[in-house]
């Protein structure tokens, strides 16, 4: 008797076990599968309800009532933020926590992030973004937290601006400026202030994007009389022509393990995605299919993805695999940055007269406007 | 008796159960990219028909063919480091040469705007030009700015094949953002997608 109330205890147990094990299978298949988790969420009231709706939609989740959730997410946030994740068997994913200090939005993203966490992703919602705010040849560069919050000019002047770039790791920007009176690539330390330029030749200095190891960067001048491909060290020493060609090379990214650079440039009179190896030699076609004019490329964090824009017509937002393939369309919109999940990504999209900052998430295709960044922006980039 | 026949059923539950979350979970919709190979096309190694430097269509050059010089690169203008220099804007004004839709070839209607430029600097030897390029608002910004430079190139590219000096010829772009006309129709875009000229001259 006792013996098999011990066996039907184990099978039970057993049964549970294996239920929970294929519940943190399937996590990793809804994002192969381009599905989104529907979760529900409960007890959040004001912003912390928006910002944790805003935040969990771009990295892939769908809200919906309890009974048809995988996961309930619930929590309140009265003076503080608390919440936990549970699955529909009732198991934690993740524990029950609260969270002090900082604002009720930033406890939120903490949040945020922790859900993130327990469901197996990089966390991003204390990213920093850099980004052109104007239009026509007035503008600056400003730096904010991603969601718009305690944003601020770091250049002034209001001489032409592009492009900005942050340096891995650090608390600096590349941008093209103007202000001397052509296009030359600033390096500008947001802590101190000091600003340098690393990128002063004949004809303009463009689109400068910082190696992995922060060590170099990579640019386009027209120095040559043409546009070519060119590295240098961080500091501005020792830059050399990576191409040589009567082509325009545009838009340089590196790969994440600093060895290779993808750009854009001219194949029979269309643009088309090339890489090339960070030392110098050959130039590579990327092989992609289904779309047309490929450009502004950028190379996701875990080495697996290019994300571009493809201009048919209207411009869309496109991802192909690192070695070449089909491209999917994803949305309406220009410039695209990864975050550091390798799913989520900022980019620009027209509105009206102008453009605003906007966030993807590249497998449910979710699509979300950064709805505090005022003005017209554009130009987006995430730090690394 | 009904024990034990509960008692199978359990176990041949459970072992259903782990045979069932043993299976791999098919990655539906999932498509398995063909293991493709990268098609290489080197850049600098295809023929001159694809890739030869374009000269204005129509217009044979002076001198004899390859004239254009191998090193065409620009330094940075000295004129524009000293902060007394002049800068004029209207004596070129009238050979503002304009460009059709996403292209950067300087028509053969307007190769003659760019022997004017070729005849000033001619005349004024210490004189230099700044050929601003622009683009209408079509286009993605990092597309435009490209695409601006493209057409100071191609107008420069020009000028030293009619015997201007690399060093008195520079290029910058603009993209779409200074405008010569905001509409946005056919008329507004046709203005705007053109090469400007400044001169530049020393300081008195």
């Amino acid at each position: 008797m006792n013996f098999l109330k011990v066996l039907a205890g184990t099978v039970v147990c057993a049964l549970g076990m294996t239920a929970v094990a294929e519940e943190a299978i399937d996590i990793q298949g809804f994002a192969k599968r381009g599905q989104a988790i529907p979760v529900s969420l409960s007890g959040f009231s004001g912003e912390v309800d928006s910002v944790l709706r805003t935040d969990l939609y771009v990295i892939g989740f769908d809200f919906v009532d309890a009974a048809a959730a995988k996961f309930v997410i619930a929590g309140s946030n009265n003076g503080h933020v608390e919440g936990s994740v549970r699955d529909s068997l009732k198991n934690y994913l993740m524990n029950p926590k609260a969270y002090s200090g900082g604002s009720i939005r930033a406890q939120a993203h903490a949040f945020a992030n922790d859900i993130a966490k327990a469901f197996g992703q990089t966390p991003i919602f204390f990213g920093k973004i850099a980004y052109r705010k104007g239009s026509g040849d007035k503008g600056e560069i400003w730096v904010s937290d991603f969601d718009g919050g305690n944003g601020m000019a770091v250049t002034q002047g209001g001489k032409q601006v592009m492009s900005p770039s942050w340096v891995p790791g650090r608390r600096e920007l590349v941008y093209t400026s103007y202000k001397s009176g052509a296009p030359v690539v600033y390096l500008q330390n947001l802590s101190t202030g000091d600003t340098r330029p690393i990128a002063k030749y004949g004809g303009g200095s463009y689109t400068p994007a910082v190696s992995p190891d922060g060590n170099r960067f990579a640019f386009i001048s027209s120095m040559s009389g043409r546009l070519d491909l060119y590295i240098s060290d961080i500091s501005g020493g020792g830059a050399k022509a990576l191409t040589k060609n009567p082509e325009d090379e545009a838009s340089p990214c590196w790969s994440p393990d600093g060895s290779k650079i993808c750009f854009s440039s001219r194949y029979k009179t269309r643009p088309a995605l090339y890489t090339i190896s960070a030392n110098g030699g050959e130039t590579h076609r990327l092989s992609v299919g289904g779309v047309q004019n490929l450009t502004e490329p950028e190379w996701s964090p875990d080495g697996k993805q290019i994300i571009f824009t493809s201009q048919m017509g209207s411009f869309q937002i496109c991802v192909v695999p690192a070695q070449g393939g089909e491209a999917k369309t994803l949305c309406e919109g220009e410039d695209p940055c990864w975050t550091p999940n390798s799913r989520t990504v900022i980019f620009s999209r027209r509105k009206g007269s102008g453009r605003i900052l906007s966030l993807l998430d590249v497998p449910t295709k979710h699509v979300k406007d950064i709805a505090q960044i005022s003005g017209s922006c554009s130009q987006p980039s995430w730090a690394k | 008796m009904k024990r034990s026949r509960i008692l199978n059923l359990m176990v041949v539950a459970l072992a259903v159960v782990l045979v069932a979350t043993g299976c791999k979970h098919k990655g539906v919709g999932v498509t398995e990219l063909p293991n493709r190979k990268i098609s290489y096309t080197p850049i600098g190694k295809s023929t001159d028909s694809e890739r030869g430097v374009s000269l204005p269509s129509g217009e044979t050059p002076t001198g004899t063919p390859g004239a254009i010089p191998d090193d065409i690169s620009q330094k940075g203008s000295n004129l524009l480091n000293d902060p007394n220099h002049r800068e004029d804007r209207s004596a070129l004004a009238a050979e503002t040469v304009y460009f059709d839709l996403d292209s950067a070839t300087v028509k053969s209607s307007e190769s003659s705007k760019v022997q004017e430029v070729a005849k000033y600097l001619q005349s004024n030897l210490s004189y230099e030009v700044m050929i601003e390029g622009h683009c209408d608002e079509r286009g993605t910004e990092g597309y435009n700015l490209s695409l601006g430079e493209r057409r100071a190139l191609a107008i420069r590219e020009a000028l030293i094949n009619l015997g201007a000096s690399p060093d008195r010829v520079h290029t910058i772009s603009y993209g779409e953002s200074r405008p010569a006309d905001q509409g946005n129709n056919e008329s507004a875009w046709k203005k705007n997608r053109r090469g400007e000229f400044l001169v530049l001259m020393p300081a008195q």
